[in-house]
């Protein structure tokens, strides 16, 4: 929360919201969010703990592929593996 | 007798004020000179498929112009590409995709320039192949729907769509903004409106130079001036 009034709350996206938002991006679709991931940087532990939120983003039967494989160029891109 | 195209060496950073100017909704200043249509589309292709989010927003704003593009001219530019360099099939590849989605919504015009590229693309599959590797994912292939065209060069690969209408500005905003565009309202998106256009600005004083700036067909060029120098009374203002 930003701001707390007697009639207006405001609420803004925070470090792991911004992540999950754009780790979501980046496996749905082919588009310039890995850039945006690696100048965000997040660690090893932000991402772990997204990992399994993230698999049931989607019902389809390739997303977990489509995950994974998108998983393992991020982890590369951030020097998380080698 | 034909101009050759000029060779990009522009960065798509560069060329943002250019897509600003064109309605696209990107954070920068548009720029101050009058972008051209057809080489801005050309270009915009080139970057295929690294800029694919400019790309998309490409499509729907040539969608949104739709009769403003002079086909004939990208075509004819299109013909002056070499046939091997990275960056030519790079563009043919984003024409291509650009030119099914238009013969898709209804615009015929775009045939002739489909079919030509398909034949110029025919010995190249194997950098197609190379070029799409992102979009040969069964997951996207499942959710956006499976490219038909590009089946024809062997390669199953998503479907690459516009993108949405407010990434930019309406084509009433577009036009307010393009002198060169307004002239195509009026007289049609032919070589008629673009030699007028480019006489207007008062920055071309010989055929030549328009020809050159046009890279287009000298003859056809040459026979528009020659019948427009009847009317040197006609001036234009443009607010």
């Amino acid at each position: 929360m930003v701001y707390s009034g007697d009639v207006l709350r405001v609420f803004s996206l925070g470090r792991e919201d911004l992540i999950a938002s754009k780790l979501y991006a980046y496996c749905d679709r082919e588009e310039s969010d890995l850039d945006d991931l690696l100048k965000i940087k997040p660690t090893i532990d932000e991402l772990n703990s997204l990992y399994l939120w993230l698999l049931k983003r989607d019902l389809s039967e390739f997303w977990p592929m489509r995950v994974e494989s998108k998983w393992i160029i991020l982890l590369k891109r951030l020097g998380y593996e080698k | 007798m034909k101009n050759r195209t000029e060779k990009s060496i522009l960065t798509i950073d560069q060329m943002m004020p250019d897509l600003i100017r064109l309605g696209f909704s990107l954070y920068g200043k548009p720029s101050k000179h009058e972008p051209d249509l057809e080489k801005t589309i050309i270009k915009v292709c080139s970057f295929f498929p690294d800029e694919i989010k400019i790309f998309k927003i490409l499509i729907s704003v040539v969608l949104e112009l739709s009769s403003l593009v002079h086909v004939e001219r990208l075509k004819s530019l299109v013909e002056d590409l070499d046939q091997y360099s990275d960056a030519s099939i790079r563009t043919k590849l984003g024409l291509l995709i650009l030119s099914s989605r238009l013969i898709e919504s209804g615009d015929k015009r775009y045939l002739p320039l489909n079919r030509k590229i398909v034949q110029g693309l025919k010995n190249h599959s194997d950098k197609l192949k190379e070029l799409l590797s992102d979009f040969e994912d069964p997951y996207l292939i499942q959710k956006q729907g499976l490219d038909q065209q590009l089946s024809l060069f062997g390669i199953k690969c998503a479907r690459i769509e516009k993108s949405d209408s407010k990434k930019h500005l309406t084509r009433d905003l577009i036009v307010a903004q393009n002198h060169w565009l307004r002239f195509r309202v009026l007289i049609g998106s032919n070589y008629r409106a673009d030699v007028l256009y480019l006489q207007s600005t008062g920055k071309y004083s010989t055929r030549y130079e328009i020809w050159k700036a046009l890279g287009s067909s000298q003859e056809t060029v040459y026979r528009i001036c020659a019948e427009l120098g009847s009317f040197k009374e006609l001036k234009f203002t443009l607010v």
